[in-house]
């Protein structure tokens, strides 16, 4: 598989919110604003791309045996040194995501990527998984982020495009509160989920039948 | 055996080299951390003793605060005009709510503002952005700024029979801001003698107004400048306890 396949499969066929289904912890609870997920997405993309990088380089340094354990370490070092930095130099959005940076430790996708990927692979394509999957978090995190914002606050990005198009209408715009909290994520994201299925299934049959 | 030692030593390497990287970046970081949430605290202080910055007061920071925390003081020709100090209220709906409060020399509120809370989003999260409700927990109803004197204003809550609105859907996290500002009042009502007069251009007296806590990590780092851009020439007060939302973050 080229490099090019390694980094845009992550993307779409086999993102890992829609279709690995990977980190739901972070997809779920930060994605109230489009904002939240776009920074949740970057934090995550760095901390993958740079254990990636680190995990490939000492893949026939690790005994397999203790693999797991080293791993942790080297995802929560590059977690900490994100936390830091964001709360020195972005403190503004390290206040909104604040519990959630920490929650990068756990973040599946990552040790996952680790694990199948580039513990098995060169520094090259497992930048390129790297960069693909973490990217690919981060379009997720932004689809459900501003489809949550856009029912729930009437915005995507903090711009009132809904509240003002209904309110140029003349209606009055009623926040659909429930979509900003907890059970509006599991809602949205069932919705983009089966839609999404419902796509790739007809793109599938399409060539196969034509 | 010789597995063991293998295993043994790459991870004991690979923790070692993690923790000199971090040491490293958390010396690196520690000071813009601080220096974010200290122009944080101060903006909030600015935020609340606007009315009496208007007419050409500067904000001085000074040690003295309730708990150690930080106190703002509002000084025009050597007198101080108001008041700004952290509340923090441990009884919200998720977590510590965290505010500053501004009160003038008579304990009139002159302004509050949530600086750091983890309040549901759009419910709780309104203590801090709904502009109508944070009006109506400086003024009563007829004008009057309010105090903490029970004939002006109750501070509790509707529900609970006093004269604080709720907001729809969330009464906690009201009911947790209201009891911050009223400890915050009773804080200035206790301490106002003393507030009001001690405060003179003379550092030491200045630290008598409580006890201030030292803190190596600031003044390690050296202190950040602790006035604002429009700020008389007063002596800075040496040892600065650090601002209250250091320990709300971090816990």
């Amino acid at each position: 598989m080229s490099h090019v396949q390694e980094f845009t499969k992550g993307l779409l066929r086999e993102n890992p919110v829609f279709k690995l289904v990977l980190g739901m912890c972070p997809t779920l609870a930060v994605t109230t604003s489009a904002e939240n997920g776009i920074g949740m997405g970057l934090a995550s993309t760095f901390v993958l791309v740079c254990s990636n990088v680190l995990v490939s380089l000492l893949r026939n340094v690790i005994p397999a045996k203790v693999r797991i354990p080293a791993f942790i370490v080297i995802i929560a070092s590059f977690v900490t040194v994100v936390d830091l930095t964001m709360n020195a130099y972005f403190h503004q959005l390290h206040k909104a995501l604040g519990l959630f940076i920490p929650l990068i430790v756990v973040n599946c996708i990552i040790l996952g990527r680790a694990e199948a990927f580039a513990s098995k692979n060169k520094v090259t394509p497992a930048i390129a998984d790297g960069l693909g999957m973490g990217i690919g978090f981060t379009l997720a995190l932004f689809v459900l982020g501003s489809t949550r914002e856009l029912l729930g606050s009437g915005s995507v990005l903090g711009v009132p495009i809904l509240s003002s198009l209904i309110g140029a209408i003349g209606w009055d715009f009623k926040q659909v509160i429930v979509m900003i909290l907890p059970p509006g994520a599991f809602i949205a994201l069932g919705v983009i989920l089966s839609i999404i299925n419902a796509v790739s299934k007809r793109m599938t049959k399409a060539p196969a039948s034509g | 055996m010789n597995d063991l030692l293998k295993m043994t030593l790459v991870l004991t390497l690979i923790c070692v080299v993690a923790a000199v990287a971090l040491s490293q970046v958390y010396r690196v970081t520690k000071e813009p951390i601080a220096v974010a949430l200290e122009a944080e605290a101060k903006e909030a202080a600015a935020t609340v003793l606007g009315p009496v910055l208007s007419d050409g007061a500067a904000v001085d920071k000074r040690a003295g605060g309730p708990d150690g925390a930080a106190l703002y003081v509002a000084v025009k020709d050597g007198q101080p005009q108001g008041f700004a100090f952290p509340v923090v209220s441990h009884k919200g709906y998720a977590g510590d709510i965290g505010g500053m409060l501004g009160v003038d020399t008579e304990g009139r509120v002159l302004g509050y503002k949530v600086v750091q809370h983890s309040e549901t989003p759009g419910l709780g999260s309104h203590i801090q952005t709904n502009e109508a409700w944070l009006k109506q927990l400086v003024f009563c109803p007829d004008g009057e700024r309010r105090t903490l004197d029970s004939k002006n204003t109750d501070w509790r809550v509707k529900k609970d029979g006093g004269d604080i609105d709720a907001l729809t859907g969330a009464t906690i996290s009201p009911r947790a801001v209201t009891g911050s500002i009223k400890a915050g009042l009773e804080w200035f009502a206790e301490h106002r003698a003393e507030l009001t007069g001690t405060v003179s251009p003379n550092p030491v007296e200045a630290q008598d107004a409580g006890p201030p806590t030292p803190n190596p990590k600031l003044e390690e780092g050296g202190v950040v400048d602790q006035k604002l851009p429009a700020a008389v020439a007063l002596p800075k007060v040496e040892k600065t306890p650090p601002p209250f939302t250091e320990k709300t973050l971090t816990e």
